[in-house]
């Protein structure tokens, strides 16, 4: 047993549990970027960019849980799920006004993406509408 | 509290109409949003009252916010949180406007805040209410004094903030504000300065006299601002935080002895008569910090100076001059430095060890020091329930209370605490 421990610890310490399927990152059609880079996608998530590059409003679209969730936060925050939450607990108890729009279905939030100028969200399938983009997609997907 | 919760059922009522989501949609973009928290925990210490009636074990040890937030146009949100605290030793428990903000952010780079805005100093000030947001159930008391929360938790005034990118640098966020921190005249943390400048303390003697009256406290300003950099190497983060102030406090208080000891001069005050004592602070402090986040792990260090002398002058009888007895020298120093590991999703281990000098220049005595060893476990059954169960081992008494501990103080003493919290 004590042979293994230090793998396991190796284990613990990577975070290397949670299997990454991909994802993409839409956005409604009338966004003027055509791509982002992953530290973009941080400040958008982490309230720290809040318009685009033309000063339209940047609305983001999150979903309360899930593996998708989980993979999306990790990867594009550097945070845990549960740090994400705290961070974002931290805005709502300081006067920061949260900017997300939350969805449990992903077909629910594609819908809501291509409808609202200058929305933005993360889905597991690439979506074949014309009146999406994908702005970023995970090296996985 | 009985207030406080018809207060929150009647105002969640209003905006709901009791629906129980935690955010609600007015439009397809979310425009109106409700939160809130209740917090109730339980301190027990082997000696020493802090905070609470800790000696004896307390559950009075709890805080409740409420919070409306609305976005008014794309740029400019409006948000205001109500709260109460019932710590066992705070005598003046109320309900009172935590923050009240009206929020425009014209560009990444540039917004403004108006109304009652939470201070931005150090990496926790702004939060120091709200227990979900932290791990720890106490914050470093080094930087984070309890006794002084009042003049430093926020202020009626402006504040401009954004963010700059700095190119292959990272980024720098900015805050600056000015205006005026009003604290309650009647709150426990002026209370006990004020006993302590009635009484004497650390040595310094007192003014005599025996109940205070009338207080009174005026800012004249508060400005500053804090400057974090959010280096290039991912989850490293530096920051600088500057506050500056002017207040004034003012109590009458009836002489009881002819001729008190020295720094008055002799005669200068009458038995039997009633002196106003005026006490005018020149605050200046500053705290470096750093934080740095990999994974499950969590890094944070801070350094705090507070340099704020008082200049007291007192009106020993009415009609008599004005005599200006002393300048009391403060000169506060703290540090902390601090750990985080996630053990597991949900489950946070803590630690941090805390020093703090009243009097950087005077660090002998139990009563010119306090060092805190910190253990907290914080575990979050879901995105609402937090519990935490937390350990200090104290050395010195420099932050605790003269009128809570009139049975003496003990040098090294134990606290134990356990807090639920919920939040939605």
């Amino acid at each position: 047993m004590y042979k293994t421990l230090p793998l396991l610890l190796l284990v613990w310490m990577l975070g290397a549990s949670t299997a990454c399927a991909g994802f993409y990152v839409v956005a409604n059609s009338e966004v003027p970027e055509q791509s982002l880079d992953q530290s973009e996608l941080k400040s958008i998530y982490l309230g720290k960019k809040a318009a685009w590059s033309d000063n339209s409003s940047v609305h983001p679209a999150r979903y309360l849980r899930g593996d998708l969730h989980e993979e999306f936060v990790r990867s594009v925050t550097g945070k845990s799920p549960r740090q994400f939450r705290v961070f974002w607990k931290r805005a709502i108890f300081t006067g920061k006004v949260v900017p997300f729009t939350e969805f449990d279905d992903e077909a629910e939030l594609v819908e809501w993406v291509r409808q609202t100028p200058g929305a933005i969200g993360y889905v597991r399938t690439k979506p074949q509408l014309a009146d999406l983009k994908v702005l970023y997609h995970s090296p996985e997907a | 509290m009985t207030r406080f919760s018809i207060m929150l059922i009647v105002f969640a009522s209003l905006l709901t109409g009791a629906d129980n989501a935690s955010a609600f949609e007015l439009s397809s973009v979310p425009t109106g949003q409700i939160h809130g928290f209740i917090s109730q925990g339980f301190a027990k210490s082997t000696s020493n009252n802090y905070l609470t009636h800790t000696d004896e074990g307390s559950f009075e040890f709890a805080e409740v916010g409420l919070n409306y937030s609305q976005r008014l146009t794309d740029r400019l949100n409006a948000g205001i949180q109500f709260f109460y605290r019932n710590f066992g030793l705070d005598r003046n428990r109320r309900i009172v406007v935590d923050y009240a903000v009206a929020d425009w952010r014209w560009r990444d780079y540039l917004g403004a805040r108006v109304g009652r805005v939470k201070l931005p100093y150090g990496l926790w000030n702004e939060i120091r209410d709200a227990d979900v947001a932290r791990t720890w159930i106490l914050l470093p008391g080094s930087v984070y004094d309890d006794g002084f929360r009042e003049f430093v938790i926020a202020h009626w005034g402006g504040e401009l903030y954004g963010i700059v990118p700095l190119s292959f640098m990272g980024q720098l966020e900015y805050q600056g504000y000015g205006g005026a921190v009003v604290p309650d005249p009647k709150g426990a943390q002026i209370n006990e300065i004020m006993t302590r400048l009635l009484e004497g303390s650390d040595g310094a003697p007192g003014l005599g006299g025996a109940c205070i009256k009338d207080p009174t406290t005026r800012t004249r300003y508060v400005a500053g601002g804090r400057l974090q950099w959010h280096t290039p190497l991912e989850g490293l983060m530096f920051a600088i935080s500057a506050a500056w102030g002017e207040n004034q406090w003012a109590f009458k208080y009836p002489n009881l002895v002819e001729a008190p000891t020295p720094p008055f001069p002799p005669g200068s005050v009458i038995a039997g008569s009633t002196a106003r004592v005026t006490l005018d602070l020149d605050v200046m402090s500053w705290v470096a910090s750093v934080l740095y986040q990999w994974r499950w792990l969590t890094l944070s260090a801070e350094y705090a100076r507070l340099k704020a002398p008082i200049k007291v002058t007192l009106v020993p009888s009415p009609g008599l001059d004005e005599v200006e007895v002393t300048t009391l020298p403060v000169k506060r120093e703290g540090f902390y430095g601090a750990a985080e590991v996630e053990v597991l999703d949900d489950l946070v281990l803590g630690g941090y060890w805390s020093v703090f000098f009243p009097d950087r220049d005077n660090r002998g005595g139990p009563s010119q020091y306090q060092r805190d060893m910190d253990l907290t476990l914080r575990y979050d059954f879901n995105d609402y329930v937090t519990i935490k169960a937390e350990a200090h081992r104290f050395k010195g008494y420099a932050q605790l209370s003269r009128l809570d501990n009139q049975e003496g103080l003990s040098k090294v003493w134990y606290l134990y605490l356990a807090r639920v919290t919920v939040s939605f």
